[in-house]
Protein backbone atom coordinates (compact mmCIF):
# COMPACT_ATOMS: atom_id res chain seq x y z
CA UNK A 1 0.00 0.00 0.00
CA UNK A 2 3.37 2.44 0.49
CA UNK A 3 4.33 1.54 -2.21
CA UNK A 4 1.24 2.18 -4.45
CA UNK A 5 0.53 5.53 -2.45
CA UNK A 6 4.49 6.79 -3.54
CA UNK A 7 3.80 5.64 -6.95
CA UNK A 8 0.66 7.83 -7.33
CA UNK A 9 2.46 10.29 -5.76
CA UNK A 10 5.89 10.34 -7.48
CA UNK A 11 3.53 10.18 -10.74
CA UNK A 12 1.59 13.15 -10.08
CA UNK A 13 4.76 15.18 -9.55
CA UNK A 14 6.31 14.13 -12.83
CA UNK A 15 2.85 14.67 -14.44
CA UNK A 16 3.29 18.23 -12.96
CA UNK A 17 6.73 19.25 -13.69
CA UNK A 18 5.69 18.08 -17.30
CA UNK A 19 2.56 20.38 -17.36
CA UNK A 20 4.59 23.24 -15.74
CA UNK A 21 7.21 22.67 -18.83
CA UNK A 22 4.71 22.22 -21.51
CA UNK A 23 3.15 25.60 -20.07
CA UNK A 24 6.35 27.17 -20.16
CA UNK A 25 7.43 25.66 -23.78
CA UNK A 26 4.41 27.44 -24.75
CA UNK A 27 4.69 30.82 -23.29
CA UNK A 28 8.44 30.66 -24.90
CA UNK A 29 6.74 30.44 -27.78
CA UNK A 30 4.31 33.08 -27.56
CA UNK A 31 6.57 35.22 -26.27
CA UNK A 32 8.63 34.96 -29.06
CA UNK A 33 5.38 35.50 -31.53
CA UNK A 34 4.58 38.39 -29.58
CA UNK A 35 8.20 39.86 -30.02
CA UNK A 36 8.11 39.62 -33.40
CA UNK A 37 5.08 41.01 -34.52
CA UNK A 38 6.02 44.64 -32.14
CA UNK A 39 9.20 44.76 -34.51
CA UNK A 40 11.83 44.00 -31.60
CA UNK A 41 14.08 42.20 -34.33
CA UNK A 42 17.65 44.16 -34.25
CA UNK A 43 18.94 43.53 -37.77
CA UNK A 44 21.99 43.62 -37.14
CA UNK A 45 21.57 40.38 -34.29
CA UNK A 46 19.67 38.60 -37.36
CA UNK A 47 22.48 39.12 -39.60
CA UNK A 48 25.36 37.78 -37.30
CA UNK A 49 22.94 34.37 -36.77
CA UNK A 50 22.00 34.14 -40.33
CA UNK A 51 25.65 33.77 -41.18
CA UNK A 52 26.40 31.60 -37.73
CA UNK A 53 23.25 29.15 -38.80
CA UNK A 54 23.19 29.74 -42.78
CA UNK A 55 26.90 30.07 -43.84
CA UNK A 56 28.70 28.64 -41.56
CA UNK A 57 26.84 25.39 -41.51
CA UNK A 58 26.95 25.36 -45.34
CA UNK A 59 29.72 23.49 -45.70
CA UNK A 60 28.73 20.33 -43.23
CA UNK A 61 25.07 20.57 -44.63
CA UNK A 62 26.89 19.37 -48.26
CA UNK A 63 29.53 17.55 -47.57
CA UNK A 64 26.77 15.01 -45.18
CA UNK A 65 24.08 15.43 -48.13
CA UNK A 66 26.68 14.72 -50.50
CA UNK A 67 28.06 11.54 -49.09
CA UNK A 68 24.62 10.20 -48.31
CA UNK A 69 23.27 10.64 -52.24
CA UNK A 70 27.01 8.25 -52.95
CA UNK A 71 25.50 5.71 -51.34
CA UNK A 72 22.49 6.10 -51.88
CA UNK A 73 22.94 5.71 -55.50
CA UNK A 74 25.47 2.90 -55.07
CA UNK A 75 23.35 0.86 -53.05
CA UNK A 76 20.04 1.72 -55.87
CA UNK A 77 22.29 0.62 -58.39
CA UNK A 78 23.87 -2.44 -57.11
CA UNK A 79 20.46 -3.71 -55.81
CA UNK A 80 18.72 -2.71 -58.58
CA UNK A 81 20.87 -3.37 -61.65
CA UNK A 82 20.96 -7.04 -61.93
CA UNK A 83 16.50 -6.53 -62.17
CA UNK A 84 17.14 -4.21 -65.13
CA UNK A 85 16.08 -1.28 -63.08
CA UNK A 86 19.60 0.94 -62.86
CA UNK A 87 17.98 3.48 -64.90
CA UNK A 88 15.55 4.40 -61.94
CA UNK A 89 18.75 5.57 -59.84
CA UNK A 90 18.53 9.11 -60.30
CA UNK A 91 15.06 9.12 -60.24
CA UNK A 92 15.14 7.17 -56.76
CA UNK A 93 17.77 9.42 -55.26
CA UNK A 94 16.23 13.10 -56.36
CA UNK A 95 12.96 11.89 -54.74
CA UNK A 96 14.39 10.55 -51.37
CA UNK A 97 16.78 12.96 -50.97
CA UNK A 98 14.33 15.48 -51.61
CA UNK A 99 11.23 14.72 -49.50
CA UNK A 100 13.38 12.50 -46.86
CA UNK A 101 16.16 12.74 -46.23
CA UNK A 102 17.47 15.87 -47.13
CA UNK A 103 15.38 17.75 -44.29
CA UNK A 104 15.89 15.14 -41.76
CA UNK A 105 19.52 14.97 -42.76
CA UNK A 106 19.95 18.54 -42.35
CA UNK A 107 18.19 18.78 -39.01
CA UNK A 108 20.32 16.17 -37.51
CA UNK A 109 23.30 18.46 -38.72
CA UNK A 110 21.85 21.44 -37.27
CA UNK A 111 20.71 20.22 -33.81
CA UNK A 112 24.42 18.71 -33.38
CA UNK A 113 25.72 21.81 -34.50
CA UNK A 114 23.43 24.60 -33.69
CA UNK A 115 21.14 23.49 -31.12
CA UNK A 116 23.41 22.01 -28.79
CA UNK A 117 25.60 25.15 -29.28
CA UNK A 118 22.49 27.49 -28.35
CA UNK A 119 21.60 25.17 -25.20
CA UNK A 120 25.25 25.76 -23.92
CA UNK A 121 25.73 29.06 -24.65
CA UNK A 122 22.40 30.24 -23.19
CA UNK A 123 22.37 28.06 -20.05
CA UNK A 124 25.98 29.20 -19.31
CA UNK A 125 24.64 32.59 -19.27
CA UNK A 126 21.86 31.66 -17.50
CA UNK A 127 24.43 29.90 -14.48
CA UNK A 128 26.76 32.58 -14.33
CA UNK A 129 23.78 35.26 -13.58
CA UNK A 130 24.57 36.57 -17.31
CA UNK A 131 21.25 36.74 -18.04
CA UNK A 132 19.68 38.81 -14.97
CA UNK A 133 22.81 40.98 -15.60
CA UNK A 134 21.53 41.34 -18.88
CA UNK A 135 17.94 42.21 -17.48
CA UNK A 136 18.96 44.54 -14.91
CA UNK A 137 20.99 46.53 -18.10
CA UNK A 138 17.11 46.89 -19.72
CA UNK A 139 17.90 44.41 -22.12
CA UNK A 140 15.68 41.66 -22.70
CA UNK A 141 17.38 38.18 -23.09
CA UNK A 142 14.37 36.79 -25.50
CA UNK A 143 14.97 40.13 -27.64
CA UNK A 144 18.87 39.74 -27.58
CA UNK A 145 19.29 36.06 -27.71
CA UNK A 146 16.09 33.88 -28.53
CA UNK A 147 14.67 36.20 -31.36
CA UNK A 148 17.20 36.69 -33.67
CA UNK A 149 18.52 32.79 -33.44
CA UNK A 150 14.52 31.71 -33.85
CA UNK A 151 14.02 33.70 -36.99
CA UNK A 152 17.31 32.82 -38.62
CA UNK A 153 17.05 29.72 -37.79
CA UNK A 154 13.55 29.76 -39.83
CA UNK A 155 14.77 31.34 -42.76
CA UNK A 156 17.82 29.08 -42.93
CA UNK A 157 16.78 25.58 -42.69
CA UNK A 158 14.97 25.61 -45.88
CA UNK A 159 17.76 27.18 -47.64
CA UNK A 160 20.06 24.51 -46.14
CA UNK A 161 17.73 21.68 -46.62
CA UNK A 162 17.81 22.26 -50.75
CA UNK A 163 21.62 22.60 -50.23
CA UNK A 164 21.75 19.25 -48.99
CA UNK A 165 19.30 17.61 -51.25
CA UNK A 166 20.79 19.40 -54.42
CA UNK A 167 24.44 17.82 -53.10
CA UNK A 168 22.93 14.30 -52.27
CA UNK A 169 21.78 14.39 -56.27
CA UNK A 170 25.09 15.30 -56.93
CA UNK A 171 26.81 13.10 -54.83
CA UNK A 172 24.52 10.33 -56.48
CA UNK A 173 25.09 11.51 -60.00
CA UNK A 174 29.29 10.97 -59.26
CA UNK A 175 28.63 7.36 -58.33
CA UNK A 176 26.20 6.55 -60.78
CA UNK A 177 27.38 8.37 -63.80
CA UNK A 178 31.26 8.38 -62.90
CA UNK A 179 31.89 5.38 -61.38
CA UNK A 180 29.36 3.01 -62.42
CA UNK A 181 29.28 4.20 -65.86
CA UNK A 182 25.65 5.00 -66.10
CA UNK A 183 24.70 7.76 -68.99
CA UNK A 184 24.18 11.11 -67.38
CA UNK A 185 20.92 11.73 -69.74
CA UNK A 186 19.26 8.02 -68.00
CA UNK A 187 20.17 9.81 -64.63
CA UNK A 188 19.17 13.06 -65.00
CA UNK A 189 15.88 12.82 -67.55
CA UNK A 190 13.31 10.75 -65.48
CA UNK A 191 13.65 13.46 -62.41
CA UNK A 192 11.97 16.22 -63.75
CA UNK A 193 8.96 13.85 -64.35
CA UNK A 194 8.24 12.08 -61.34
CA UNK A 195 9.73 15.16 -59.21
CA UNK A 196 7.34 18.51 -58.77
CA UNK A 197 6.28 21.40 -57.07
CA UNK A 198 4.90 19.33 -54.09
CA UNK A 199 8.29 17.80 -53.00
CA UNK A 200 10.08 20.81 -53.10
CA UNK A 201 7.30 22.31 -50.80
CA UNK A 202 7.36 19.45 -48.77
CA UNK A 203 11.03 20.05 -48.31
CA UNK A 204 10.95 23.31 -47.16
CA UNK A 205 7.62 22.67 -45.30
CA UNK A 206 9.23 19.44 -43.82
CA UNK A 207 12.78 21.46 -43.02
CA UNK A 208 11.09 24.77 -41.80
CA UNK A 209 9.14 22.76 -38.96
CA UNK A 210 12.62 21.22 -37.86
CA UNK A 211 14.42 23.99 -37.77
CA UNK A 212 10.87 25.79 -35.07
CA UNK A 213 11.69 22.76 -32.93
CA UNK A 214 15.32 22.08 -33.13
CA UNK A 215 15.91 25.93 -32.15
CA UNK A 216 12.58 26.00 -29.80
CA UNK A 217 13.54 23.22 -27.97
CA UNK A 218 17.60 24.85 -27.33
CA UNK A 219 16.30 27.73 -26.37
CA UNK A 220 13.95 26.32 -24.25
CA UNK A 221 16.57 24.07 -22.18
CA UNK A 222 19.59 26.82 -22.24
CA UNK A 223 16.34 29.42 -20.47
CA UNK A 224 15.26 26.66 -17.81
CA UNK A 225 19.07 25.16 -16.88
CA UNK A 226 18.86 24.06 -13.25
CA UNK A 227 22.44 23.55 -11.27
CA UNK A 228 25.78 24.49 -12.91
CA UNK A 229 27.90 23.15 -15.46
CA UNK A 230 26.32 19.63 -15.00
CA UNK A 231 23.57 21.41 -15.42
CA UNK A 232 24.05 22.59 -18.66
CA UNK A 233 25.62 19.41 -20.30
CA UNK A 234 22.40 17.49 -18.95
CA UNK A 235 20.48 20.36 -20.67
CA UNK A 236 22.48 20.18 -24.08
CA UNK A 237 21.93 16.07 -24.00
CA UNK A 238 18.38 16.58 -22.96
CA UNK A 239 18.31 19.48 -26.45
CA UNK A 240 20.30 17.23 -28.72
CA UNK A 241 17.92 14.03 -27.48
CA UNK A 242 14.88 15.51 -27.53
CA UNK A 243 15.36 17.07 -30.64
CA UNK A 244 16.16 14.08 -32.68
CA UNK A 245 13.10 12.06 -31.14
CA UNK A 246 10.44 15.02 -31.77
CA UNK A 247 12.16 14.98 -35.78
CA UNK A 248 12.09 11.78 -35.95
CA UNK A 249 8.16 11.30 -34.75
CA UNK A 250 7.12 14.74 -36.20
CA UNK A 251 8.56 13.25 -40.09
CA UNK A 252 6.44 10.38 -39.72
CA UNK A 253 2.96 12.85 -38.88
CA UNK A 254 4.11 15.56 -41.50
CA UNK A 255 4.60 12.44 -44.32
CA UNK A 256 1.43 11.14 -43.53
CA UNK A 257 -0.58 14.46 -43.78
CA UNK A 258 1.71 15.77 -47.12
CA UNK A 259 1.03 12.54 -48.74
CA UNK A 260 -2.83 12.28 -47.40
CA UNK A 261 -3.16 16.04 -48.97
CA UNK A 262 -1.42 15.35 -52.53
CA UNK A 263 -4.14 12.67 -52.54
CA UNK A 264 -6.80 14.70 -51.61
CA UNK A 265 -5.30 17.99 -54.07
CA UNK A 266 -4.42 15.73 -56.84
CA UNK A 267 -5.30 12.31 -56.52
CA UNK A 268 -3.44 9.20 -57.39
CA UNK B 1 13.04 56.43 -1.64
CA UNK B 2 12.57 52.88 -2.10
CA UNK B 3 9.70 50.69 -0.01
CA UNK B 4 8.86 47.10 0.03
CA UNK B 5 5.49 46.27 1.23
CA UNK B 6 4.35 42.98 2.27
CA UNK B 7 6.27 40.99 0.07
CA UNK B 8 5.42 36.94 0.06
CA UNK B 9 7.91 34.89 -2.14
CA UNK B 10 8.28 30.85 -2.06
CA UNK B 11 10.24 28.55 -4.42
CA UNK B 12 8.98 24.91 -4.62
CA UNK B 13 6.61 25.58 -1.89
CA UNK B 14 9.28 26.78 0.29
CA UNK B 15 8.38 30.29 2.02
CA UNK B 16 11.79 32.73 1.33
CA UNK B 17 10.50 36.02 1.80
CA UNK B 18 7.46 36.07 4.11
CA UNK B 19 5.64 39.14 4.36
CA UNK B 20 8.71 41.37 3.95
CA UNK B 21 8.06 45.20 5.04
CA UNK B 22 11.36 48.11 4.50
CA UNK B 23 12.13 51.35 3.39
CA UNK B 24 15.31 52.41 1.96
CA UNK B 25 15.99 55.56 2.55
CA UNK B 26 16.68 57.86 -1.00
CA UNK B 27 21.07 59.03 -1.79
CA UNK B 28 22.30 56.75 1.22
CA UNK B 29 23.60 53.33 1.33
CA UNK B 30 21.79 51.03 3.01
CA UNK B 31 23.28 47.66 4.29
CA UNK B 32 21.20 44.45 4.54
CA UNK B 33 23.20 42.01 6.73
CA UNK B 34 21.83 38.60 7.51
CA UNK B 35 22.83 34.95 7.76
CA UNK B 36 23.37 33.08 4.22
CA UNK B 37 20.24 31.53 2.90
CA UNK B 38 17.52 34.32 4.35
CA UNK B 39 16.80 35.31 0.87
CA UNK B 40 18.85 38.52 1.32
CA UNK B 41 19.64 38.08 -3.17
CA UNK B 42 16.17 37.08 -3.64
CA UNK B 43 14.90 40.77 -2.33
CA UNK B 44 17.53 42.17 -4.33
CA UNK B 45 16.51 40.26 -7.44
CA UNK B 46 12.80 41.70 -6.42
CA UNK B 47 13.68 45.09 -6.28
CA UNK B 48 15.69 44.85 -9.64
CA UNK B 49 12.42 43.70 -11.30
CA UNK B 50 14.25 39.83 -12.13
CA UNK B 51 11.93 37.67 -9.99
CA UNK B 52 8.36 38.90 -9.64
CA UNK B 53 6.69 38.61 -5.94
CA UNK B 54 3.92 35.94 -4.95
CA UNK B 55 2.24 38.79 -3.56
CA UNK B 56 3.63 41.97 -1.87
CA UNK B 57 4.19 45.31 -3.54
CA UNK B 58 7.64 47.20 -4.34
CA UNK B 59 7.10 50.98 -4.46
CA UNK B 60 9.77 53.30 -6.63
CA UNK B 61 10.34 56.95 -6.96
CA UNK B 62 6.65 56.31 -5.71
CA UNK B 63 5.25 53.78 -8.59
CA UNK B 64 4.35 50.11 -7.74
CA UNK B 65 7.14 48.32 -10.05
CA UNK B 66 5.21 45.63 -10.64
CA UNK B 67 1.56 47.42 -10.70
CA UNK B 68 2.42 49.54 -13.90
CA UNK B 69 2.52 48.24 -17.65
CA UNK B 70 5.90 46.80 -18.71
CA UNK B 71 6.77 49.84 -20.75
CA UNK B 72 6.75 52.33 -17.56
CA UNK B 73 9.10 49.18 -15.70
CA UNK B 74 11.00 48.89 -18.11
CA UNK B 75 12.04 52.91 -17.71
CA UNK B 76 11.78 52.40 -14.04
CA UNK B 77 14.68 49.86 -14.03
CA UNK B 78 16.52 51.36 -16.72
CA UNK B 79 17.27 53.86 -14.04
CA UNK B 80 19.13 50.55 -11.59
CA UNK B 81 21.74 48.85 -12.23
CA UNK B 82 23.02 45.67 -10.20
CA UNK B 83 26.28 44.06 -9.33
CA UNK B 84 26.16 40.46 -8.91
CA UNK B 85 28.34 38.58 -6.71
CA UNK B 86 29.81 36.89 -9.40
CA UNK B 87 30.36 40.18 -11.64
CA UNK B 88 28.07 38.31 -14.71
CA UNK B 89 30.51 39.51 -17.37
CA UNK B 90 29.43 38.63 -20.62
CA UNK B 91 32.42 36.46 -21.36
CA UNK B 92 32.44 36.09 -25.03
CA UNK B 93 33.04 40.37 -24.94
CA UNK B 94 35.66 41.66 -23.76
CA UNK B 95 35.56 44.54 -20.60
CA UNK B 96 35.20 47.36 -23.31
CA UNK B 97 32.29 45.75 -24.87
CA UNK B 98 31.10 44.53 -21.70
CA UNK B 99 30.82 48.42 -20.78
CA UNK B 100 29.25 49.26 -24.27
CA UNK B 101 27.16 46.93 -24.46
CA UNK B 102 25.97 48.81 -21.34
CA UNK B 103 26.00 52.37 -23.21
CA UNK B 104 24.24 50.62 -25.82
CA UNK B 105 21.50 48.84 -24.75
CA UNK B 106 19.97 50.88 -21.84
CA UNK B 107 16.65 52.84 -22.44
CA UNK B 108 18.23 55.67 -20.04
CA UNK B 109 22.02 55.44 -21.70
CA UNK B 110 20.46 55.74 -24.98
CA UNK B 111 18.55 58.76 -24.16
CA UNK B 112 21.44 60.22 -22.59
CA UNK B 113 24.35 58.95 -24.27
CA UNK B 114 25.48 59.69 -28.52
CA UNK B 115 27.45 56.99 -29.61
CA UNK B 116 30.35 58.92 -30.18
CA UNK B 117 30.55 59.26 -26.86
CA UNK B 118 30.91 55.92 -25.75
CA UNK B 119 34.66 55.68 -26.25
CA UNK B 120 35.65 58.96 -23.76
CA UNK B 121 33.33 57.39 -21.49
CA UNK B 122 34.32 53.93 -21.33
CA UNK B 123 37.64 55.37 -20.51
CA UNK B 124 37.00 57.31 -17.96
CA UNK B 125 34.85 54.36 -16.35
CA UNK B 126 37.97 52.14 -16.38
CA UNK B 127 40.08 54.68 -15.18
CA UNK B 128 37.87 55.16 -12.16
CA UNK B 129 37.60 51.67 -11.26
CA UNK B 130 41.14 51.81 -11.59
CA UNK B 131 41.29 48.94 -14.46
CA UNK B 132 42.78 51.56 -17.32
CA UNK B 133 44.48 49.97 -20.32
CA UNK B 134 42.16 46.51 -19.77
CA UNK B 135 39.65 47.52 -22.78
CA UNK B 136 40.65 44.52 -24.57
CA UNK B 137 40.89 41.93 -21.99
CA UNK B 138 38.54 39.02 -21.54
CA UNK B 139 36.77 38.78 -18.09
CA UNK B 140 38.79 35.06 -18.11
CA UNK B 141 41.61 36.89 -17.89
CA UNK B 142 40.92 39.06 -15.36
CA UNK B 143 41.40 38.05 -11.24
CA UNK B 144 38.23 38.22 -9.23
CA UNK B 145 38.65 41.67 -7.40
CA UNK B 146 39.36 42.86 -11.38
CA UNK B 147 36.00 41.21 -12.36
CA UNK B 148 34.11 42.71 -9.68
CA UNK B 149 35.62 46.11 -10.56
CA UNK B 150 35.41 45.92 -14.40
CA UNK B 151 31.03 45.02 -13.80
CA UNK B 152 31.25 48.21 -11.37
CA UNK B 153 32.78 50.25 -14.39
CA UNK B 154 29.86 48.43 -16.14
CA UNK B 155 27.12 49.32 -14.34
CA UNK B 156 28.71 53.30 -13.47
CA UNK B 157 29.23 54.15 -16.68
CA UNK B 158 25.02 55.08 -17.72
CA UNK B 159 24.92 56.90 -14.09
CA UNK B 160 22.12 55.28 -12.78
CA UNK B 161 20.33 57.01 -9.61
CA UNK B 162 19.59 53.49 -7.81
CA UNK B 163 22.79 50.73 -7.30
CA UNK B 164 21.97 47.21 -5.89
CA UNK B 165 25.33 44.96 -4.81
CA UNK B 166 25.33 41.09 -3.71
CA UNK B 167 27.51 40.50 -1.97
CA UNK B 168 30.29 42.71 -3.71
CA UNK B 169 33.13 41.57 -1.44
CA UNK B 170 32.57 38.21 -0.81
CA UNK B 171 35.64 36.05 -2.08
CA UNK B 172 38.16 38.79 -2.33
CA UNK B 173 40.93 39.67 -0.13
CA UNK B 174 41.13 42.17 2.74
CA UNK B 175 42.93 45.12 0.50
CA UNK B 176 40.65 44.00 -2.44
CA UNK B 177 37.66 44.51 -0.74
CA UNK B 178 38.70 47.62 1.08
CA UNK B 179 39.69 48.81 -2.70
CA UNK B 180 35.42 47.68 -3.83
CA UNK B 181 34.20 49.11 -1.07
CA UNK B 182 35.86 52.49 -1.73
CA UNK B 183 34.76 52.73 -5.10
CA UNK B 184 31.09 52.01 -4.05
CA UNK B 185 31.12 54.64 -1.56
CA UNK B 186 32.60 56.97 -3.72
CA UNK B 187 30.39 55.87 -6.68
CA UNK B 188 27.25 56.67 -4.34
CA UNK B 189 28.89 60.09 -3.27
CA UNK B 190 29.56 61.25 -7.09
CA UNK B 191 26.22 59.58 -8.34
CA UNK B 192 24.18 60.48 -5.52
CA UNK B 193 22.57 57.49 -5.45
CA UNK B 194 20.63 55.02 -3.57
CA UNK B 195 22.30 52.37 -2.98
CA UNK B 196 21.68 49.00 -1.48
CA UNK B 197 24.40 46.26 -0.13
CA UNK B 198 23.53 42.88 0.76
CA UNK B 199 27.22 41.57 2.89
CA UNK B 200 28.45 39.37 5.04
CA UNK B 201 31.40 41.50 5.70
CA UNK B 202 30.94 43.77 8.68
CA UNK B 203 33.23 45.55 8.04
CA UNK B 204 32.11 46.73 4.70
CA UNK B 205 29.38 47.71 6.21
CA UNK B 206 30.40 49.80 8.78
CA UNK B 207 32.96 51.52 5.90
CA UNK B 208 30.02 52.37 3.47
CA UNK B 209 26.43 52.41 5.56
CA UNK B 210 24.53 55.25 6.17
CA UNK B 211 21.76 52.90 7.16
CA UNK B 212 21.31 48.96 8.16
CA UNK B 213 18.66 46.17 7.97
CA UNK B 214 18.90 42.74 9.25
CA UNK B 215 16.96 40.20 7.36
CA UNK B 216 16.48 37.14 8.94
CA UNK B 217 13.73 34.50 8.27
CA UNK B 218 12.04 36.50 5.39
CA UNK B 219 11.41 39.64 6.76
CA UNK B 220 13.78 42.83 8.14
CA UNK B 221 13.83 42.41 12.27
CA UNK B 222 15.71 45.73 12.57
CA UNK B 223 16.91 48.06 10.92
CA UNK B 224 18.13 52.25 11.28
CA UNK B 225 21.08 54.16 11.12
CA UNK B 226 24.54 53.14 12.09
CA UNK B 227 24.59 53.81 16.17
CA UNK B 228 20.90 52.50 16.89
CA UNK B 229 21.14 49.06 14.76
CA UNK B 230 24.73 48.17 16.20
CA UNK B 231 22.77 49.02 20.16
CA UNK B 232 20.14 47.23 18.76
CA UNK B 233 19.27 43.87 21.13
CA UNK B 234 18.05 41.29 18.71
CA UNK B 235 19.76 38.29 20.00
CA UNK B 236 21.08 36.90 16.33
CA UNK B 237 22.08 40.12 15.65
CA UNK B 238 24.47 40.32 18.13
CA UNK B 239 25.35 36.26 17.69
CA UNK B 240 26.17 37.80 14.15
CA UNK B 241 27.88 40.65 15.13
CA UNK B 242 29.76 38.46 17.43
CA UNK B 243 30.86 36.13 15.25
CA UNK B 244 32.07 38.42 12.29
CA UNK B 245 34.21 40.76 14.47
CA UNK B 246 35.30 37.90 17.22
CA UNK B 247 36.49 34.14 16.29
CA UNK B 248 34.54 31.82 18.73
CA UNK B 249 37.53 30.46 19.98
CA UNK B 250 38.86 33.80 22.08
CA UNK B 251 35.14 34.34 23.59
CA UNK B 252 36.32 32.83 26.62
CA UNK B 253 39.55 34.60 26.35
CA UNK B 254 37.81 37.79 26.06
CA UNK B 255 34.74 36.36 28.56
CA UNK B 256 32.29 36.83 25.91
CA UNK B 257 29.58 34.71 26.70
CA UNK B 258 27.60 32.68 23.70
CA UNK B 259 24.10 34.10 24.25
CA UNK B 260 24.70 37.10 25.61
Amino acid sequence: MHHLVEFVDNLCKKTKDLLERVGLFALLISSVLKLLFRKKLSFSLLREQLYIIGVLSLPLVIMTGLATGMVLAAQAYFQLSDKGLAATTGIMVAKSMLVEIGPILTSFMLTGRIGAAITAEIGSMKVSEQLDAMATLGVSPMEQLVLPRCVAMCLMMPVLAIFSSASGIIGGWLVACKFYGMNTQTFFEPIPVHVNWYDLFANGLKSWIFGLLIVFIACFNGLYVKGGARGVGRATTHCVVLCYTTILLSNFLLTVALNSSYWYLFGF
Amino acid sequence: MIEVKNLYKSFNNIPILKGMSVQFPENQTTIILGRSGVGKSVLLKHLSGIEPPDSGEIFIKGKSLYGISSEQREDLLSDMGMLFQSSALFDSLTIAENIAFSLAHNPLAQKRVKEEEYAALIDHALVSVGLDGYHNKYPSELSGGQRRRAALARLIVYRPSILLFDEPTTGLDPITSMQINMLIAETQRSLKATCIVVTHDIVAALTIGDYFAFHNEGIIVTCGDKKSFFQDNNPILRHMLRCALVPPEWWPVLQIQPNQ
